[in-house]
């Protein structure tokens, strides 16, 4: 079988192909392989390559390996580089860790691994994960592969591209206001944060790794729910995991919404450009063909979310970077250090602009007289989590958009157009990301459509708590119905 | 008109646990060499999280409920803001506003000392200060980085350096009693820091609760003595302040043992913010009225109710019943012996006279069996019926089995001796007298 025809396949049908001696490990592994030699340097999606190891671990594995659960076995991953991996260097997308070579492995890399996945490589990303355009990397620029020009979402980025470019499988990424779902959409993927605690979050590097989960990228519903089986369960590493009960998300994947009933938060669609709020809508008579019932509904103010999220972030973030203070971080700008603003400056001088405002700025919510803004945003955080709680006694799953834009080009954001225009849109965009983050919900995004330029549009659909497979079943649902399913950039092809 | 000392106390008592506080590490870090017990999670590493100890979070509502406290239905950590170069995180997990355990109170004679609150948290590195290569450096030790701390803080309740000592020794007594820390000044298990003011007393102002407006912290203080010298020389220090007609400043000072002073470290203006707030990466606690009470019936009789049981069912002395009653270990050893009276139905001797044996000729317990303690004690009061060729022989081959026991003794451990009479004792079978055996073993052991 010729390479080319692997792109389209699913994880499950590469496993079958392998089975049945049509395709070899070795085979799916080159497919990725050769679309990073010919095509990486101008994507730009990872920061470290660990193609060597991956071709030696692939001879370790045996044709037979698959046994009919272990669905990652031999299949490429790529990983974000906020994952810890052991003996590999982990950045962050930060200078500040440029050398850390960490001697543990975060839990869910770890399970994704002991399944049998093989890594690439680790991904591009904002610094600290502190962005939504993966420009804030230290290191890299990362291009959309849909059009080379434009960004590609972030913080995880570098994920998205390596998964829509071809060069892995499956991407392990992590998800704090929008940086799974965002990418996931305009990259034209399936991405999915699981609900918060159910997977580990150690092993993650970040400037507010409380707000942060990790979750999946792939190329379709399918490999989503595959990975998202991987890396769910209790972890012993991490306090804030529980044991999930009913797991196995693919083999529980249908396609029938009978009966579900859907809620579209209508103040979200009434502030999106009109192509995005046409192609939802078009996604939402699909769905109703399936079987279920969409309604409206109201919201409670669309910019408190983000500012509830803005107090907690911001008190974590100059406290996890804390430990960046030159003792064990060996990076040091000036040879002598005389005072201690020189050491300061010499110990900190890594760090990138924007990062370096969140840590001067930051304290300032947390000092004595801030303490009534955290108490207070604690209530609001509980009362609003009521509000969305009940709504879930009726509903399934909440839709809104996955992004406020869909072309956007790199190096436009810093433009002062973009924030004025944005300061409407940022409100908007903290009303879809921050529900599921500050509540814990899980979250699915996935490709509904293509705008006028023809980049991809995608849907972001929250569901209660530990109803993963509701979310997964209304994506599957869709993705069997449009045929939207591994999408390919004809860029690259 | 009177100058009265306000004082309050801050001790921190180290949990002897297997493992530290948040990870899998071991917790006894005593004479270790340096960072060799480490792991991600006590090294601050990025991404590698705190996962908390139960037996640290049972063995500090023990504490609070020895304390007299009121245990919380939920209870938090929060993240405590500052940097120092042995804090690896640049925060400590600490307690803020809700402790494990709070308003209790310790009695020390007849006065109650009320506690404000008991709290868990974790122990910070050391910072080594040495010479390598010629170049004067700090180091850092890791191990004791993430180890159980407890902190106890009294309510402003002490009034002289003498109660504070009395307060330090019954919280030691108190968690060695409940097996939770040595409480040993000397290698750092217990630490205090003591808040003194002093308050100048007139007719008019004896209010109990009128604050002087400042009060000084004093740290390094690492033994018994150096309390009690330390909070002396403070309080003196502020009187004669206050006698000039000055107030004296708030502030942190540091006692220095080898001048005998307390020095300013930092001045009410260098105070730190340590922007408390919630530990997001550990879900708050919550504790059942049943885990509660289950806890509670773990705690074993205290010295206090011990004492008094003593003085009642044994007809000791307060002061014989305290002395026996220092520690768990002794206390439990004197019952132990009172039971092998009761079995040997030796009707002679009385309760008094074995506890007057173990205090006065101090036994040591961990080397001489009960059974064989009251053997021994019986012996003294019985009469010859055994040659004395035969206790020359018997007393000769003990000796010569027991060589290390003699050479204890001759290195100047008089205990050894009491462990070789036991021998000796097991083999006359109460046929000789003890002046006699001790006389005759110690000819032999100083021939
Ligand atoms: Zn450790």
């Amino acid at each position: 079988m010729k390479n080319n025809d692997l792109f389209r396949k699913t994880i499950p049908e590469l496993q079958n192909l392998v089975k049945e001696r049509k395709v070899s490990y070795e085979e799916i592994l080159q497919e990725n392989i050769k679309v990073i030699s010919t095509q990486e340097e101008k994507v730009n999606a990872y920061i470290t390559l660990t193609t060597k190891k991956a071709i030696e671990e692939r001879k370790k594995l045996s044709p037979d390996g698959f046994n009919g659960h272990n669905y990652l076995y031999g299949i490429p991953l790529s990983v974000k580089d906020t994952f810890t991996t052991k003996g590999i260097t982990t950045t962050a997308g930060s200078k500040m860790l440029e050398d850390f070579i960490p001697p543990y492995n975060a839990t869910s890399y770890q399970r994704l691994i002991d399944e049998g996945a093989v890594m690439l490589g680790k991904t591009n990303m904002d610094e600290f994960a502190h962005g939504f355009t993966t420009e804030y990397s230290a290191f890299k620029i990362t291009h959309n592969p849909w059009n080379l020009n434009n960004v590609p979402g972030g913080s995880s980025g570098g994920s998205a591209a390596s998964i829509a470019a071809g060069e892995a499988r499956l991407s392990l990424a992590s998800e704090n206001f929008g940086s799974i779902i965002q990418p996931s959409s305009i990259c034209g993927i399936v991405g999915m944060k699981p609900t918060y605690g159910a997977a580990s979050r150690y092993g993650i590097i970040a400037m507010a790794s409380s707000l942060e989960c990790p979750g999946i990228m792939g190329k379709c519903v399918e490999d989503v729910a595959i990975g998202i089986d991987a890396i769910i369960g209790l972890d012993p590493l991490d306090a804030t995991t529980f044991s999930y009960s009913a797991k196995n998300f693919f083999p529980g994947l249908s396609t029938s919404l009978k009966g579900k009933k859907i809620a579209v938060i209508r103040p979200i669609m009434e502030n999106l450009d009109k192509e995005m709020v046409k192609t939802i809508e078009n996604a939402l008579k699909t769905l109703v063909k399936a079987g279920a019932e969409v309604n409206d509904i109201n919201w409670y103010d669309l910019g408190l979310d983000s500012k509830i999220y803005d107090v907690l972030y911001r008190s974590e973030v100059a406290s996890n970077l804390a430990r960046y203070d030159g003792i064990r971080y060996g990076y040091r700008s000036l040879a002598k250090e005389e005072s201690l603003n020189d050491y300061y400056l010499s110990t900190r001088d890594k760090f990138g602009p924007h990062v370096k405002r969140q840590i001067i700025t930051d304290p300032i919510l947390l000092s004595s007289d801030g303490d009534d803004v955290y108490r207070t945003v604690l209530k609001l955080r509980r009362r609003n989590q009521q509000y969305i709680d009940l709504l879930f006694k009726k509903y399934s799953a909440i839709i809104s958009a996955a992004s406020t834009f869909t072309d956007l080009k790199i190096g436009e954001v810093a433009k002062p157009e973009w924030r004025e225009k944005n300061r409407r849109l940022g409100k908007i965009n903290g009303a879809m990301m921050c529900p599921s983050v500050l509540y814990g919900y899980p979250a699915i995004s996935f490709p509904i459509g293509f705008s006028k330029s023809n980049m991809p549009i995608g849907v972001n659909v929250f569901g209660f708590r530990c109803q993963e497979q509701e979310l997964l079943n209304l994506a599957y649902s869709f993705q069997e119905e449009s045929d939207l399913k591994c999408l390919r950039p004809e860029l690259l092809s | 008109m009177t100058y009265q000392p306000i004082i309050g106390l801050e001790v921190h008592v180290e949990l002897k646990t297997k493992s530290k506080l948040f990870c899998g590490c071991p917790a006894e870090h005593f004479g270790t060499k340096p960072n060799t017990q480490t792991c991600p999670v006590c090294l601050g590493l990025p991404g590698a999280l705190p996962v908390p100890n139960k037996k640290a979070v049972d063995w500090t509502i023990l504490l609070g409920l020895a304390l007299n406290c009121s245990i919380h239905k939920v209870s938090r950590f929060d993240r405590k803001n500052y940097f120092y170069p042995d804090l690896p995180k640049g925060y400590q997990i600490s307690q803020y506003d809700e402790p494990l355990a709070s308003k209790g109170f310790v009695k020390i004679d007849t006065k109650k000392i009320r506690i404000r609150r008991v709290h868990l948290e974790e122990d910070a590195g050391k910072l080594l200060h040495e010479e390598v290569n010629g170049v004067k450096s700090t180091l850092v030790d890791f191990n004791r980085s993430g180890v159980a701390l407890v902190e106890i803080v009294t309510e402003p309740d002490v009034r002289s350096s003498e109660e504070a000592r009395t307060f330090l020794k019954k919280m030691r007594q108190i968690a060695r009693y409940l097996g939770i820390s040595d409480g040993d000044m000397e290698k750092g298990t217990m630490r205090l820091e003591p808040n003194i003011s002093v308050k100048l007393e007139t007719r008019n102002t004896k209010h109990e609760d009128d604050l002087p407006p400042y009060k000084v912290e004093i740290k390094n203080i690492n033994s018994f003595n150096f309390a009690k010298k330390a909070i002396d020389f403070e309080i003196a220090r502020q009187v004669s302040l206050l006698e000039k007609g000055e107030t004296p400043l708030q502030e942190t000072r540091g006692w220095d043992e080898k001048k005998g002073v307390t020095v300013s470290q930092r001045g009410k203006g260098e105070a730190h913010d340590y922007r408390y707030f919630p530990e997001p990466d550990i879900p708050p606690m919550e504790f059942s009225k049943s885990q509660i009470e289950n806890l509670r019936s773990q705690i074993p009789e205290l010295a206090e109710e011990k004492i008094a049981r003593f003085i009642r069912e044994y007809n000791l002395s307060q002061y014989d019943a305290e002395i026996l009653c220092d520690s768990r270990e002794r206390a439990e050893y004197y019952e132990s012996t009172i039971r092998e009276l009761k079995n040997l139905r030796i009707k002679e001797l009385t309760e008094k006279t074995v506890a007057n044996w173990i205090i006065n000729k101090k036994v040591d317990t961990s080397k001489v069996a009960p059974e064989d303690l009251v053997k021994m004690i019986a012996a003294t009061t019985q009469t010859t019926s055994m040659p004395d060729e035969e206790l020359e022989k018997i007393i000769k081959e003990v000796i010569s089995k027991n060589p290390k026991a003699v050479a204890d003794y001759q290195g100047g451990k008089e205990q050894a001796l009491m462990f070789l009479i036991g021998q000796v004792m097991r083999e006359t079978k109460g046929k000789r007298g003890f002046d006699k055996m001790k006389t005759v073993i110690e000819q032999r052991l100083n021939a």
